[in-house]
């Protein structure tokens, strides 16, 4: 008993104090008038703190109090607040996106070697948020191309058989499905990879190889 | 000393809206919102620290917080309030400034209200 009566003495004594110095403190206009409103409140619940303490109606009167501030102040930002959520979903779904091109971008880095430089990537998701499928990777398209060679000039060269020419055509149509099938297998190496690594079907994703 | 810096920085501002009055007017007024907000922005860094202070304070003495904030959140309201209309008031604009000073004795109010709602509702509840 002796602490709590303490206690209500010393709120009473510094309160008053504070009050004292803040009335230093405050303009000298007409908004005196209303600061020593709220003052006066201040000090009639500083006084009539032991009532609520022995009635129990401490938590009453502080739910009470944050009741109403929540409520005074959501009426003012209610229209604030959809417009600022929808702006951090925006920003939150770039983020995503931003992230989810870095990902795809190392995926791609990892399974090519150094002949393939650029490398464009198309993702398409699902970005109506009252959708169910909200976030949802729709499809992705990687298109990459393979560095330019610099193009040697060579002095003109004759043929003079009809046999060379043969082997000379036999060999570049084997250069040639060799290379496709290099390009087949760099991308499905990219399409697993892809496929492993976000967790999606290996259908919505399109890897094409370009010269 | 601050006080030497702010009455030179203010003395000299009066001077050249003095000055710019009768030729410039509308620079005259740019010059004494600068000036005020200056000071107001000199002084206010000061008055942190006190707050600061006041708050710890506040703390030792086991005084809620929700009082404290309410209270310093009225003081800072009437100061800007009161900033603002005195801005309008020098240009010239009263009409303005009772506009500033209308809304800020509102906004005073609705932090006044909920503490007003809390001890209503004890008010009733302790009387049977």
């Amino acid at each position: 008993m002796a602490d709590f009566l303490r206690e209500w003495v010393i709120n009473i004594a510094v309160i008053i104090i504070f009050i004292m110095f803040l009335d230093t403190i405050i303009p000298n206009s007409s908004m005196k008038r209303y600061i020593n409103v709220i003052v006066g409140l201040m000090i009639i619940v500083v006084v009539i703190k032991p009532f609520v303490l022995i009635k129990d109606y401490a938590d009453s009167f502080n739910m009470k109090f944050l009741e109403t501030s929540s409520y005074i102040e959501q009426g003012g930002s209610a229209a604030d607040s959809t417009e600022i959520s929808n702006f951090q979903r925006q920003m939150a779904v770039e983020i995503f996106e931003n992230n989810l091109k870095k990902k795809v971008g190392r995926i791609v880095d990892n399974s090519t070697d150094s002949d393939y430089e650029e490398v464009s990537i198309d993702l398409r998701l699902e970005k109506d948020f009252e959708s169910k499928d909200f976030g949802e990777i729709k499809s992705i398209e990687v298109i990459i191309s393979k560095r330019p060679k610099e193009v040697i000039e060579v002095d003109r060269i004759k043929i003079a058989a009809d046999e060379d020419a043969e082997v000379n055509k036999n060999v570049i149509n084997k250069d040639k499905v060799e290379y496709n099938l290099n390009n087949s297998r760099i991308s499905s190496e990219i399409r697993d990879g892809i496929s492993k690594a976000l967790g999606i079907s290996e259908s919505i994703i399109g890897v094409e190889v370009r010269q | 000393m601050d006080i030497m810096k702010i009455v030179m920085v203010g003395i000299i501002a009066a001077l050249l809206a003095v000055v710019l009055k009768e030729e410039k007017p509308e620079m005259a007024v740019a010059i004494s919102i600068v000036t005020g907000l200056v000071i107001f922005v000199f002084v206010i860094t000061k008055l942190n620290s006190v707050m600061t202070v006041l708050k710890h304070f506040a703390a030792k003495a086991n005084i809620e917080v929700l009082y404290f904030t309410t209270i310093l959140k009225v003081i800072a309201i009437a100061y800007i309030t009161e900033f603002g209309a005195q801005i309008c008031r020098d240009a010239g604009e009263g009409a303005i400034a009772a506009k500033v000073e209308f809304a800020g004795k509102v906004l005073i109010m609705v932090i006044a209200i909920p503490i007003l709602a809390a001890l209503m509702d004890i008010m009733i509840k302790i009387i049977p």
